[in-house]
């Protein structure tokens, strides 16, 4: 069930009816309704991932109150015993066949015996990363384990983040739980505005470029030229930003309609003027986990540079296999890591945000540099990207395959985007009524009219 | 220490009483009567109709409608015949008429069904005065699966690219209703009620590409595409085809492609079984232009036309709707083996459309069998 379809919307408005409509009590069966819908949802996929689910949900709620109980050598071996339960789960259900297959390839051997033919479930890396922050959270005294395992299931189960995040820390989510107020008039016309948004980002842009990106990327040396390149490739990353902050956008809206204020996940990613401040606007959500799970318990920037370039790579590379079980996403988090320490070596003016031309610059030197990372992020294989960098940087001439009216609403995306890097707050609540319907009402006519007219695509991070 | 509450800054008393309420309800009603009233000026005035794609769905059914609507009407001749891709290609409507001063109109749009000639005759000609008769082609005279469209009549999607600017806030529900699925006469309702959907890809050409669209519908006109009173005969023929019904073989001439050959083995070698829901199907779309007809006093002919190159057996006679039709509403049933004599393969250009020496025996026989019909 795709949040773009008719099935969601109507399964979301049955939930939230039903959410609102049951009262509040001792044995609280709003959390029984919202966690009921999510195994729901999940189970709609497949119904084994509700039994994986359910596992995993079972071994962290368990680690988590024993670390409570146990101290000294013990503690720390029930830490590692519950991150590893969360790291085999992934590792067997996403990698196996990556690690099978490369074991194989480096021996010479056929890969297709010793290949698991495993289902992945469906957001698996996210709900994991999710458990593991649990984990580690408490074991760090941050707040106590959670005693009530409703409370835990629907923690790790929230349908509306349960497949591609946004990946909310146990912290913030428990807060709203035990804290839970219906949500008020704003956050209710927030979060409508949220799901419309969203859906416009999804269906009248990423699935507007992506039969773009899809077409030569499937077929690379059927397509010659520069500009089939550089429109495939630009192609690709409106498609991949458009998709999942949309996505997250859809995510957060309906979270916040049901009274969870999720954390944002994107914040305007392409006007980012370094690739470290390109880190902070994409996958938020992410990012500050891999900084906060990773790199700092590797040691951070505390070791000196050596140590802290170190820690940079092993960051990023392990970012990059997080989002697929493929030595090209390795490659592309090595590429970022690679820029990220470039940032830090002396004399790169990494913390003085420029301004004028040199912020344009600058910012159009970051975004040709993303650019070209999705190159590997996007190819098939290393030889699929070298044959697209060679096409990029000297394919010579041709078409570009680029239609002009998505590339309007790109336009009018960055026109809000710039306005908003510039200072300008658009405080909906002082805006008079006919121009808060008049935006709603456009909003609703490009996703009518400019909607992708084929069949629905999945959400590309679905697969991560 | 417990997990702490994240402050939310939006959450005050004052933001969750009645006129806050009444505000957002005030917006979201705004924005959707805004929605419609775009939706309903672009979809349901003429205005979009004047840049359609002549070549897509709507257009050609457009493209034809338009065409019949702007012939002056002559109830004592004008004979009208509806279709789909079959009469088009057959129809010679000077040929079928020839001597009998009946001038034949084509009202055949490829690709459309029973269904969509529903929503084409409330258009063209509500009180169904127009036509001296109306000649409406069926595959077989009892209720089938041998029919092209029998076994997913009522399940075709499709069908909306043609109609959508025709289906009228009534029909929309009936329409929906049809569809057999819940997700489908969900999508089906929306997607009618606000036309834009249908309409999304229609547009996205045009913008893409205005001038290609200004320069497609110009030679539509220039070529008089959909003209009621011109042929298009099919090109080739399946001279040399052998069909051994026993054996369940078909032995193909030359330069037959292989999806040809998958198509022509599903619709030649089949055996036609009863289909409840194809008499369902013919009740919702076919019945209610026979009623309206029988009560404006305008004949309805129907026409057991040939379907294929060859057949197992002789068609079968009339049962069923169709019977019934006859029976209650007085139409006429031109009879059920009239055209056999045309279902060969030498008169055939693929498994379902006549060749021109086909199509010229057709229309021989059908300006014959329309004019003893209306004697």
């Amino acid at each position: 069930m795709l949040f773009q379809s008719y099935e969601f919307f109507a399964f979301f408005a049955f939930v939230c009816a039903l959410y609102y409509a049951v009262p509040q009590s001792a044995w609280r069966p709003r959390s029984l309704v919202l966690l009921a819908a999510s195994y729901l949802f999940y189970a709609l996929w497949n119904r084994w991932y509700v039994v994986m689910l359910v596992a995993l949900t079972a071994s962290d709620y368990l680690v988590a109150i024993g670390l409570e109980a146990a101290t000294g050598r013990r503690r720390r071996a029930l830490l590692t015993l519950g991150i590893a339960a969360n790291l085999a789960f992934l590792g067997a259900l996403k990698y196996a066949n990556f690690a099978t297959g490369s074991l194989a390839g480096l021996f010479g051997a056929r890969a297709d015996p010793w290949i698991v033919h495993w289902i992945v479930p469906v957001g698996i890396s996210f709900h994991t990363f999710q458990s593991i922050s649990y984990v580690v959270d408490v074991y760090r005294g941050k707040f106590r384990a959670v005693r009530d395992p409703l409370d835990y299931a629907l923690y790790i189960g929230f349908f509306p983040q349960l497949l591609a995040g946004p990946i909310v820390r146990a912290g913030r989510f428990f807060g709203e739980l035990y804290a839970w107020r219906a949500p008020a008039v704003p956050d209710v016309a927030r979060g409508l505005r949220e799901i419309l948004l969203g859906l416009v980002k999804k269906t009248a842009i990423a699935d507007q470029f992506a039969p773009i990106s899809d077409a030569y990327f499937g077929a690379i040396a059927a397509h010659p030229g520069a500009p089939a390149a550089w429109s495939a490739v630009f192609a690709f990353a409106m498609q991949i930003y458009f998709d999942f902050s949309g996505y997250s956008d859809i995510a957060i809206g309906c979270a916040r309609l049901l009274g969870f204020p999720f954390p944002d996940n994107f914040r305007r990613p392409y006007l980012a003027w370094s690739i470290s401040e390109f880190w902070r606007r994409w996958h938020i959500t992410l990012s500050t986990w891999l900084r906060d799970y990773l790199y700092i318990p590797l040691g951070g920037n505390r070791h000196g540079a050596l140590a802290t370039l170190r820690n940079l790579m092993v960051t990023m590379l392990l970012g990059g296999l997080w989002h697929g079980a493929n030595w090209t996403f390795v490659a592309w988090g090595g590429y970022h890591g690679l820029l990220l320490a470039a940032e830090r070596l002396p004399g790169y003016q990494r913390l003085v945000r420029p301004s004028g031309a040199g912020l344009v610059a600058r910012t159009a030197l970051t975004f040709g540099l993303v650019l070209f990372g999705w190159v590997l992020f996007r190819a098939q294989n290393f030889g699929d990207a070298l044959a697209v960098a060679r096409q990029l940087v000297s394919g010579g001439s041709g078409a570009a395959t680029l239609v002009w009216w998505p590339l309007g609403l790109v336009a009018a995306s960055l026109a809000i985007g710039i306005a908003q890097e510039r200072g300008a707050r658009f405080d909906w609540r002082t805006l008079p009524i006919p121009v808060q319907a008049g935006a709603l009402a456009g909003l609703l006519i490009v996703l009518a009219l400019l909607s992708f007219p084929g069949p629905a695509a999945t959400f590309v991070y679905f697969k991560f | 220490m417990l997990p702490r509450p994240i402050p939310a800054q939006s959450r005050t008393d004052a933001e969750s009483g009645a006129p806050a309420w009444r505000r957002l309800g005030l917006i979201v009603l705004g924005a959707l009567l805004a929605f419609a009233a775009v939706d309903g000026a672009l979809f349901r005035t003429p205005l979009y109709a004047r840049v359609l794609d002549p070549a897509s769905g709507a257009g050609s059914f457009e493209w034809a409608l338009a065409q019949l609507q702007a012939r002056p009407p002559d109830p004592r001749h004008d004979v009208l015949v509806l279709g789909d891709s079959r009469i088009y290609d057959a129809l010679d409507p000077k040929a079928a008429g020839g001597a009998s001063g009946l001038h034949f109109l084509d009202a055949a749009v490829p690709g459309t069904t029973p269904r969509c000639w529903y929503f084409f005759m409330k258009a063209l000609d509500p009180r169904a005065d127009r036509y001296r008769a109306l000649v409406i082609p069926v595959d077989t005279y009892s209720d089938d699966d041998g029919a092209i469209g029998s076994i997913d009549g009522n399940n075709r999607p499709f069908d909306l690219r043609y109609i959508v600017l025709h289906v009228g806030l009534r029909d929309t529900l009936k329409l929906a209703r049809s569809f057999g699925s819940p997700r489908w006469k969900a999508t089906i309702f929306l997607d009618a009620l606000l036309r834009a959907p249908e309409m999304r890809e229609d547009v996205q050409e045009l913008l893409a590409d205005p001038a290609a669209r200004a320069a497609a519908r110009s030679k539509a006109l220039l070529d008089h595409a959909e003209d009621p009173r011109a042929a298009h005969p099919a090109e080739g023929s399946l001279a040399g085809m052998r069909v051994d019904f026993a054996r369940n073989r078909i032995d193909y001439p030359p330069g037959v492609s292989p999806a040809e050959r998958v198509e022509m083995e599903r619709q030649v070698l089949r055996v036609a079984h009863p289909s409840p829901s194809y008499a369902i199907y013919r009740r919702d779309w076919l019945e209610p232009i026979v009623a309206r007809y029988r009560a404006a006093g305008t004949p309805v002919i129907f026409v057991r036309i040939p379907t294929r190159p060859a057949h197992r057996a002789l068609p079968p006679p009339p049962t069923g709707t169709l019977l019934d039709f006859a029976r209650r509403y007085g139409a006429t049933l031109v009879a059920q083996d009239a055209y056999v004599a045309l279902e060969r393969p030498d008169l055939f250009a693929d498994h379902d459309h006549l060749s021109a020496s086909g199509s010229a025996r057709f229309n021989r026989l059908l300006g014959a069998d329309v004019a003893r019909a209306l004697r």
